[in-house]
C-alpha cells in the first residue's frame, strides 16, 4: 500500500527492508547476522533446532583431542548441512599456537573460515590483540577467511585491517558473563571507523543487547552463552533471531532524533483553551 | 612399538598404517584431523602412512565451542 512518505518503491515493511540486505562475508553472502556458538550446550542434539530456530548460518567450533574413553558422538554429526563452520583458536595462548589451531583447523576439510581467539588471561579470558594480530598476518597469507576476537580497541582494528581480516570481532562483554553492551562506546567506534564488518561477539545475554547492539550499526552478532544458559535454549534462540532483525530494521529505517527537552506526541488542544 | 597418542603411551603393531589405526578406535577420517610430530598428516595418504618407534600423534576433532 503506498503511503504519503513512499518515494519509488522504499520497502514498508520490516521483513522487506532486511531481505534485500545481505552481509557479504569471506565470499558469502549471508541472509542471517546472527552467528551461534555450539559450547555449553545441555545437548549437542539441541543443535539442529537452536540452528534453525535462531536462522543462523554461520556456527563456531573449537578444536580438542579425541577422547578414546568417551563414546559421545562427534558435534558435527549436529550441525546442518550447508551451514558456514567458523573454527576458532580457542587454546592458543600466543599466535603460533593460534595459527598451529587454524592450520589443524583447516585440515578437518570443513572450510577455511577461522575465528582468531587469543586468551592467555584466565579470569577475565580477555583477548590479546598484539599476538591476535600477528596470527591474523600469517593466516590471511594462507588463505584463511579471518575473524579476529578482540577487545573493542581501534588501534588493534586498524591494525587487524592492514593484516587482511576478513570482519573484525569486538567483545560486549566477557566471554559468558552475559553482561551486555558494556562495551558499546569503543564498539560505536569501530563500527563508525573500521571498513570492515563488526561482528559483535561475548557478554551478549539477552535479545534486547544484540538488538541495541544492531541499532547502533553492528554488521552481526555472535551469540553463545546466552543461548546455551537459557532455561530454554531453542525459544532463546529464536528469539536472538528477531531481536537481530528488529535490530537490523531499526538501523536501517533510521532512528529518529535524541533529545534533551521534551516535544509533544499529542497536537495542541484547542478546545481546552 | 611404542607410539604416543594425545599424550598417553600405546603399543602398535609395526606396518599398521594410520588409516587401519583410526578404524580399529572407531575414529571416522573424515571428521579428524592428525599431526604426527608436528606435522599434519594429509587425508589422502591416511592408508599409507605407517608409524615409526615413539612417533608422537595428536588426533584432534571439532567440538563444541564459541
Amino acid at each position: 500500500m503506498q503511503t504519503p512518505n513512499n518515494m519509488n518503491d522504499r520497502p514498508n515493511d520490516m521483513y522487506d527492508i532486511i531481505e534485500n540486505d545481505d552481509l557479504g562475508l569471506g565470499g558469502k553472502k549471508l541472509t542471517s547476522r546472527l552467528f551461534t556458538g555450539t559450547g555449553k550446550y545441555p545437548s549437542d542434539a539441541l543443535i539442529p533446532e537452536i540452528t534453525e530456530k535462531s536462522g543462523s548460518q554461520v556456527i563456531t567450533v573449537a578444536l580438542r583431542r579425541v577422547d578414546f574413553k568417551s563414546s559421545t558422538g562427534n558435534v558435527m554429526d549436529h550441525i546442518p548441512k550447508g551451514i558456514q563452520l567458523l573454527p576458532n583458536t580457542s587454546g592458543a595462548r600466543d599466535a603460533d599456537e593460534a595459527v598451529r589451531i587454524a592450520r589443524l583447523a583447516r585440515a578437518v576439510g570443513c572450510g577455511n573460515w577461522i575465528k582468531i581467539e587469543v586468551i592467555s588471561d584466565n579470569k577475565y579470558l580477555l583477548p590479546d590483540g598484539y599476538e591476535t594480530a600477528r596470527a591474523c598476518e600469517v593466516l590471511a597469507k594462507e588463505g584463511f577467511v579471518v575473524l579476529p576476537y578482540i577487545n573493542a580497541d581501534l588501534m588493534v582494528a586498524k591494525s587487524l585491517v592492514d593484516a587482511g581480516a576478513a570482519a573484525i570481532m569486538p567483545l560486549g562483554a566477557p566471554i559468558g558473563t552475559n553482561r551486555g553492551l558494556k562495551a558499546k562506546e569503543m564498539i560505536r567506534i569501530l563500527i563508525s571507523e573500521i571498513n570492515l564488518p563488526i561482528v559483535v561477539d561475548a557478554g551478549l545475554g539477552k535479545p534486547s543487547h544484540a538488538c541495541e547492539a544492531m541499532e547502533m550499526g553492528a554488521d552481526a552478532c555472535l551469540v553463545n552463552t546466552a543461548i546455551a544458559s537459557s532455561a530454554r535454549p531453542v525459544i532463546m534462540a529464536e528469539a536472538f533471531g528477531e531481536a537481530v532483525r528488529a535490530g537490523r530494521a531499526a538501523y536501517l529505517a533510521g532512528p529518529g532524533a535524541r533529545k534533551l527537552e521534551a516535544s509533544a506526541s499529542s497536537p495542541l488542544t484547542g478546545f481546552l483553551e | 612399538m611404542k607410539i604416543t597418542v594425545n599424550g598417553e603411551e600405546r603399543l602398535v603393531e609395526t606396518g599398521v598404517s594410520l588409516g587401519t589405526f583410526l578404524k580399529d578406535n572407531h575414529l571416522d577420517e573424515n571428521s579428524v584431523v592428525v599431526e604426527i610430530n608436528k606435522e599434519i598428516a594429509v587425508k589422502e595418504d591416511f592408508h599409507t602412512i605407517t608409524f615409526k618407534e615413539n612417533d608422537s600423534l595428536e588426533i584432534l576433532q571439532f567440538v563444541g565451542g564459541g
